[in-house]
């Protein structure tokens, strides 16, 4: 089989960040920040605006940008990732459920509260019949979307895919999500990203879309050079199965410039990378991305936007580094995302040179 | 050829049965599993379902789970199916297999949620249950009790989420990914699905009569249904005969509305051209149909246009929704497994409650179960909310 190469030609993002360059929000005293919305108006129509979820309202935007980054008009996939669908709109119809005793709902909430109803709104939008897809799994919902697309390109099914990440954080599920331990209790520092000490990250919501694209032109910001999911369960070998990716890709570690993470702040987290990127020799430079758009389910399309910048402009903005080991010409970037040490998402992103 | 995928292992519970023999021997008596809620607990009495008839006490014990553990409905049902199929398939200890598991599901753990969902806000009395609330903690409880699959995620594109759960892991076969992946998915009855679908109007509070001139909405279901891929060059390497293949497989988006079907049928109809497109089939090579025929006055007008512009004449079709209910997110793969036993044992399955022909169609559903009619390659659609169509060609081994 034919294999072809797969880039990421644009990319689109809404999150808790200012427009312009990145800046380390003031996490306060809840450590939980949602996003700086754009003005919906100026790409949506009022009409259907008005029936949008803000979820619905930011995938699409990002989705949009992405599009328009990439020149890209119509794609050959829509496929998303989210952790928790549509969240605020399933808490509306469930309250009311309850409070109602099952009588007397309107259907809106539950119309929109289907885990793929950002996917399909962009298709509806777009006028975009082609491959549909949503995945649901947790911290790597994103990454899954994009292995579907990755894949599909590579084998030469599509051309192009559009990829988003799309969560959002309302104050209910942040309230349930506090009471299983998912939040910090101290204030955040940025000494948490560096060695962390206390248990629980920092909350933030936001979307992300990236489109993948089988050709390299002037829009291409990086390659994407292999993809591996792992879920490992009861082992404790990812040391080795980081090898084995690295290998079938003919890189080691040492090879490798940074390591783009999911550090968070949570000591548990971070300790399974720490382990892996610190304790070497030659290690690569350590890039950190959570402190700047606040951990959701699929925080990571921050950070592969982040990666897939440092990739084309060969420049890594300050609040980036977690600690800087080399200072060459990047040429590949790791990208490594952890759910809970079971389940991990290996990224392997290369720089193209035109 | 040796890169076809194989289907090795079946693993299926519904309203008619909780494993492959018993659902078999309700379908050849056309046997429906639909009737009053006994398990739901909804004041909405008036609409019937399609249970899977356990408790949630008595399917943790054929799970041999400890009955005090905090799992949801639509777990237990995934762990029974997905344990089946493996068990088919011959393979008894997961974790010596490249293996992974791509299931599907909408609801998550949200009959448990819904239950709980007051004291997840006001108190501290079911916190263990937030875990367990979104799509991806069901898939992690079904390989915390199946075995340590190298590669899990979960796929949530409302009704058609098990078929689409089959694209991708036949996609991944191919692309050498897997050794071996199990398809499928698993979605429990909730208030919250059978009041919300009672929002938009679309359930029937008869048992649903699909593509009959009258029909009147949707009859809620549940259950789950799990298929073992490999390439066929695998499976002979290990020894194990394939039960059938999986010929092509398109998905495809209406694009039209969030809950409504195109009037033309477009994204069924685009579904189903690239799934033959991809088995190199002719159209009138395929034997049967199993449609996704929710029920809905919308659905199988839609859905029936699309089949005739494809079809002419249209194969014999039916919706076994009539038997189990709509089992959602779990659909596709349930009746991708109920016509693969229809075609295994050669007959046709009916379609239950038909009276009158739809009059804006051409054709009618099978009226009873077709005895001795082989099928050689049968098409299943599956189609969701926000125009997620899928359809996929199965092709027998014989």
């Amino acid at each position: 089989m034919k294999q072809h190469n797969v880039y990421i030609n644009g990319v689109g993002s809404i999150s808790i960040q200012e427009e312009g360059a990145l800046a380390l929000p003031d996490w306060g005293e809840e450590n939980y920040l949602r996003c700086i919305d754009p003005p919906f108006a100026q790409y949506i129509s009022p009409a259907l605006l008005r029936r949008m979820s803000k979820v619905v309202k930011r995938g699409i935007v990002s989705a949009l940008l992405a599009l328009k980054d990439g020149g890209i008009e119509m794609p050959d996939a829509i496929i998303s990732g989210t952790g928790l669908g549509c969240i605020e709109d399933t808490e509306k119809f469930l309250s009311a459920m309850i409070e109602q005793n099952e009588q007397f709902l309107q259907p809106t909430h539950f119309i929109q509260s289907t885990h793929n109803t950002v996917s399909s709104q962009i298709a509806i939008m777009l006028k975009c019949y082609n491959y549909n897809n949503t995945f649901s799994h947790l911290g790597i919902s994103l990454e899954s979307a994009l292995f579907d697309g990755f894949l599909q390109i590579k084998m030469g099914m599509l051309s192009n895919a559009l990829i988003n990440g799309c969560d959002e954080m309302t104050p209910d599920y942040h309230l349930m999500l506090k009471k299983v331990g998912f939040w910090k209790d101290t204030p955040f520092q940025m000494e948490d990203m560096y060695q962390a000490i206390t248990s629980g990250t920092v909350a933030g919501e936001g979307c992300n879309s990236l489109l993948l694209s089988n050709e390299k032109n002037e829009h291409t910001y990086a390659e994407i050079k292999d993809i591996q999911l792992i879920h490992h369960r009861n082992n404790n070998n990812i040391e080795e199965l980081l090898e084995d990716f690295l290998d079938k890709n003919g890189l080691t570690l040492s090879e490798i410039d940074a390591v783009m993470s999911g550090i968070n702040g949570e000591m548990k987290n971070d300790a399974v990378y720490d382990k892996l990127y610190t304790e070497g020799e030659n290690n690569p430079t350590q890039l950190i991305y959570r402190h700047l758009s606040g951990d959701f389910f699929t925080s990571s399309g921050f950070g592969l936007i982040q990666s897939a910048k440092v990739l084309k402009n060969q420049n890594i903005e300050p609040l980036l580094f977690r600690k800087e080991n080399k200072k060459n010409k990047i040429r590949h970037i790791l990208f490594h995302n952890h759910y809970k040490n079971s389940t991990h998402a290996l990224i392997l992103l290369s720089v193209c040179s035109n | 050829m040796n890169q076809r995928i194989a289907i090795t292992g079946l693993g299926i519970i519904s309203a008619i049965g909780n494993n492959q023999s018993d659902t078999l021997r309700s379908l050849l008596e056309s046997q429906s599993g639909i009737g009053e809620m006994q398990f739901l607990d909804s004041i909405h009495h008036e609409f019937p379902v399609g249970e899977v008839k356990l408790s949630d006490a008595e399917l943790k014990k054929l799970c041999q789970i400890d009955d005090e553990s905090i799992i949801g409905r639509t777990t237990l049902l995934g762990i029974l199916a997905v344990r089946e199929a493996l068990k088919e398939a011959q393979i008894e200890q997961v974790e010596k297999h490249k293996i992974g598991l791509i299931s599907g599901t909408t609801v998550g753990g949200m009959e448990k949620s819904e239950q709980f969902y007051l004291d997840f806000l006001q108190n501290d009395l079911h916190n263990e249950y937030i875990n367990i609330h979104d799509c991806g903690a069901c898939t992690e409880g079904i390989v915390e009790h199946t075995g340590n699959f190298c590669f899990c995620t979960t796929i949530s594109t409302a009704c058609s989420s098990a078929a689409n759960a089959l694209i991708m892991g036949a996609n991944m076969l191919k692309a050498g990914y897997l050794d071996i992946v199990v398809v499928g998915g698993a979605e429990c009855l909730s208030k919250f699905h059978l009041n919300g679908f009672n929002t938009l109007m679309i359930l029937d509070k008869t048992p649903c009569k699909p593509f009959d001139q009258n029909r009147s909405g949707i009859t809620l279901g549940e259950g789950a249904g799990y298929l073992v891929l490999e390439t066929e060059e695998h499976a002979a390497k290990r020894n194990v005969k394939p039960i059938c293949f999986v010929s092509g497989y398109g998905n495809a988006c209406d694009a039209y509305h969030q809950t409504a079907s195109s009037p033309d049928g477009k994204g069924a109809l685009l579904a189903m051209q690239k799934a033959l497109k991809m088995s190199g089939l002719k159209p009138q090579e395929i034997d049967y149909i199993n449609a996704h025929g929710t029920g809905t006055q919308n659905n199988d007008l839609s859905e029936g246009i699309a089949v005739q512009q494809l079809f002419t004449p249209v194969p014999p079709i039916s919706s076994t929704k009539s038997l189990t209910g709509h089992t959602t997110s779990a659909a596709g793969g349930v009746e991708i497994i109920l016509s693969i036993l229809a075609m295994k044992n050669q007959f046709l399955p009916q379609n239950l409650n038909y009276q009158d022909k739809i009059e804006e169609l051409n054709f009618e559903p099978i009226k009873s179960n077709m005895l001795n009619h082989p099928i050689q390659h049968f098409l299943k659609n599956s189609f969701g909310f926000g125009g997620n169509n899928s359809s996929i060609i199965i092709s027998n081994n014989i």
